[in-house]
């Protein structure tokens, strides 16, 4: 078993029309078993900069203290709030940093630019290759399957309220088949005026 | 003198140290191993990469498939990596060792050029690259064709994870090489022009494309001339396109998920802190 | 004994100065003239370089990153030390943030670079103050710094460094103004540099750079030429 899927979890993001989507499943396993059903993997940066950490639970919080302490120095440095562009690009040098004895988490950036509120969402692997594509990018244990069915459901355009219908449903249809996750799930809509966390109906198994 | 160094040093000390690995998760890693737990898997380009020396310059090509396994991890990875303005290298291997290795390249280089005023020589590249992949014995995964033109010549390099390196007229790499290498061995010429060796890129392009599972989606190309590079891609070759579906609607109506919980964050209006 | 705290430079003298930062600034005073000026759409950088027949040319107004340039009055070894660090962090936080730096930041730790060198032991400080012209292209706008030895920098719209500063900064007082174009900002420059100079200006001991949202760039002979024609 590989140590990726010890605790399970699964993110996903997808990008609209001047919005981002980013969900998460809400278990925390010890293999087969729960232990936890309101676990977020969905962790807030700054008002419109989101990030989600899937993989080994503990190196996964281990990472969220890193990247909170580089994205505090760089916000009091410069004075200004930080980019969701800056900041995948700080967590994959970091990342990166432990190529040869790397944190087992994917770390997954999405949000609005601060001042141009273009959408940015990337994934990365563990040691810090960032892919950035313009439609969707899921990592955890259940990304093969988020990325089969996202693949249908994203179009391009999409509004805020398309948009969170979308991931949502895509997320669900991914908790049907991945054991390791589920236990409900939370969608957080980012716009360029406000932030929307749902919680979502689920299967609870 | 190691005074001076050393508080050169902590101007920069609360700056996160960019170069240098850190091995501290090493013996829990292994451990891990050791007990069992297979290692995490890594996004790899798989790739098709080919260069082509030509009369004046260099044509240099990718595909756009990164894979984790056989999950298509990015259908548009850039593979194509820009150095300085005349010097290029394609990369196949560890997607994160190539996108590290060849930013270092070029802010050593850009940082050269800069110091000196003077183009960078590609065979400077080359150096940089071997001697940094050397150090790591080979556990830098990155194959690279380096590929510029300089005040001496157009050049082509192929650069090992090792670090054995080698000049060549043609070059392919990766998973998708030996489709391509066909292509190249069968139709290159000494002293193409640049069309023709733009076209030859591509042919053995598709080769690698067609024939390898780890390269597909799209191609880039750079063409490296004397007076000026130009980049061209994505490129989609027509066995690359998706069959779109006649009708394909899988719109949801507003509501069609259940929401059990609803908070909404708004931003607090803040004046500018910007200080400028 | 009285006057000898100059000796240690990490000792204050009873006024509360430090009298090595005094004699470094003494050191660009001296230092040919430099001018600087904030324009509506970019910034200016013009200074003194004497040529001679003899010698060949070394060029004083050198870029950093795409957007950043400066220029120095002083020291031009201390100077170019100076440049070759600011380079290095720039490029430093390129491959660390993914964008360029902002003049702002690139200002604030080179200051402290400079600064190192009034605290530690073994060395003294720079003989150079320098004028940083940056473009910041987010938001998009032209800015202006001034570095001095004791680490401390400033904001400004338009000064002017090395001999004779005080009678260029009167007349930049006079002549400047905030809606002037990257044209005739490069006029007023050399205006100001005028006042400084003993000899006559020509393209051969006048170097301009502009800075704007297509970079930094330093002028060519033939341009300077021109605006020299034009004054």
């Amino acid at each position: 078993m590989s140590i990726m899927s010890y605790t399970g979890g699964t993110v996903l993001a997808m990008a609209g029309d001047d919005c981002v989507c980013i969900a998460s499943d809400l278990r925390l396993g010890e293999q087969m078993n729960t232990v936890a059903v309101d676990q977020k993997k969905v962790h807030k940066m700054s008002d419109k900069v989101y990030v989600g950490l899937c993989g080994f639970h503990s190196d996964a919080k281990t990472v969220l203290d890193k990247i909170m302490f580089r994205k505090n120095l760089y916000e009091l440095r410069e004075n200004r709030s930080i980019k969701p562009k800056v900041l995948a690009t700080i967590i994959s040098n970091l990342a990166y940093q432990h190529r040869f004895g790397s944190f087992f988490t994917e770390p997954l950036v999405a949000g609005l630019d601060p001042v141009s509120h273009k959408p940015y969402i990337c994934a990365m692997d563990t040691i810090g290759n960032i892919c950035t594509p313009e439609d969707f990018v899921a990592i955890g244990t259940g990304a093969e399957y988020l990325l089969g069915v996202s693949e249908s459901f994203w179009r391009k355009g999409m509004n805020s309220e398309e948009l969170f219908e979308a991931t949502a449903q895509s997320m669900l249809s991914a908790l049907e088949r991945d054991a390791a996750s589920g236990w409900g799930a939370v969608v957080y809509t980012i716009t360029k005026n406000n932030v929307n966390i749902r919680t979502i109906k689920a299967r609870m198994d | 003198m190691a005074a001076v160094d050393s508080f050169q040093n902590g101007v920069l000390q609360c700056e996160i140290e960019p170069n240098g690995f850190d091995f501290s998760n090493c013996t829990r890693n292994c451990a891990l191993a050791r007990m069992g737990a297979a290692p995490p898997r890594l996004n790899s380009t798989g790739t098709t990469i080919v260069a082509v020396t030509y009369k004046d310059g260099v044509v240099m090509g990718a595909d756009s498939r990164a894979t984790a396994g056989n999950i298509i991890a990015d259908k548009h990875c850039e593979k194509v990596h820009y150095i300085t303005d005349s010097i290029y290298a394609c990369g196949a291997g560890t997607a994160a060792d190539l996108d590290q290795v060849t930013k270092m390249l070029s802010s050593s280089l850009r940082l050269l050029e800069l110091n000196t005023g003077r183009k960078a020589r590609v065979i400077t590249a080359l150096r940089i690259a071997k001697q940094h992949l050397f150090n790591y014995m080979g556990y830098i995964g990155a194959y690279l064709l380096i590929g510029g033109v300089d005040p001496t010549g157009p050049y082509l390099y192929d650069v090992s994870a090792n670090g054995v390196t080698m000049a060549r007229p043609f070059a392919a790499q990766g998973s998708g090489s030996y489709a391509a290498i066909t292509v190249l061995e069968k139709d290159f010429k000494i002293g193409m022009t640049e069309e023709e060796a733009s076209n030859l890129v591509q042919v053995a392009l598709h080769a690698g494309m067609h024939g390898d599972n780890a390269s597909g989606n799209s191609l880039n190309l750079v063409v490296i001339t004397p007076e000026k590079t130009i980049f061209r891609g994505p490129i989609v070759p027509d066995f690359c396109n998706k069959p779109e579906p006649i009708e394909s609607d899988y719109k949801f109506k507003t509501g069609s998920t259940t929401v059990l919980k609803k908070k909404e964050i708004k931003f607090d209006i803040v004046e500018s802190m910007d200080m400028h | 004994m009285g006057d000898h705290y100059g000796f240690s430079l990490t000792t204050f003298s009873p006024s509360g100065k430090l009298m090595q930062i005094e004699y470094a600034l003494n050191a660009v005073k001296n230092g040919q003239p430099s001018v600087g000026l904030k324009a509506s759409d970019g910034v200016v950088l013009a200074t003194e370089n004497p040529s001679s027949p003899l010698y060949e040319e070394q060029a004083k107004i050198e870029k950093i990153s795409k957007h950043i340039g400066c220029v120095y009055s002083g020291m031009g070894p201390d100077a170019r030390l100076l440049v070759k660090r600011a380079r290095k962090i720039a490029i430093t936080y390129e491959d660390m943030y993914g964008e360029e730096i902002s003049t702002t930041q690139l200002v604030t730790r080179l200051a402290a670079v400079m600064q190192e060198y009034t605290q530690s032991g073994g060395v003294r400080p720079f003989g150079v103050s320098l004028l940083i012209a940056g473009w910041d292209v987010e938001p998009g706008k032209p800015l202006l710094f001034q570095c001095d030895p004791s680490g401390a920098y400033f904001a400004w719209k338009a000064t002017a460094l090395g001999k004779n500063d005080t009678n260029a900064k009167t007349f930049l007082e006079k002549r400047f103004s905030e809606t002037l174009e990257l044209d005739d900002g490069v006029h007023t420059s050399l205006l100001t540099l005028r006042e400084c100079f003993d000899v006559g200006m020509t393209e051969d001991n006048v170097e301009v750079a502009v800075c704007n949202a297509s970079g930094f760039h330093r002028l060519t002979k033939q341009q300077v030429k021109d605006h020299l024609g034009a004054l």
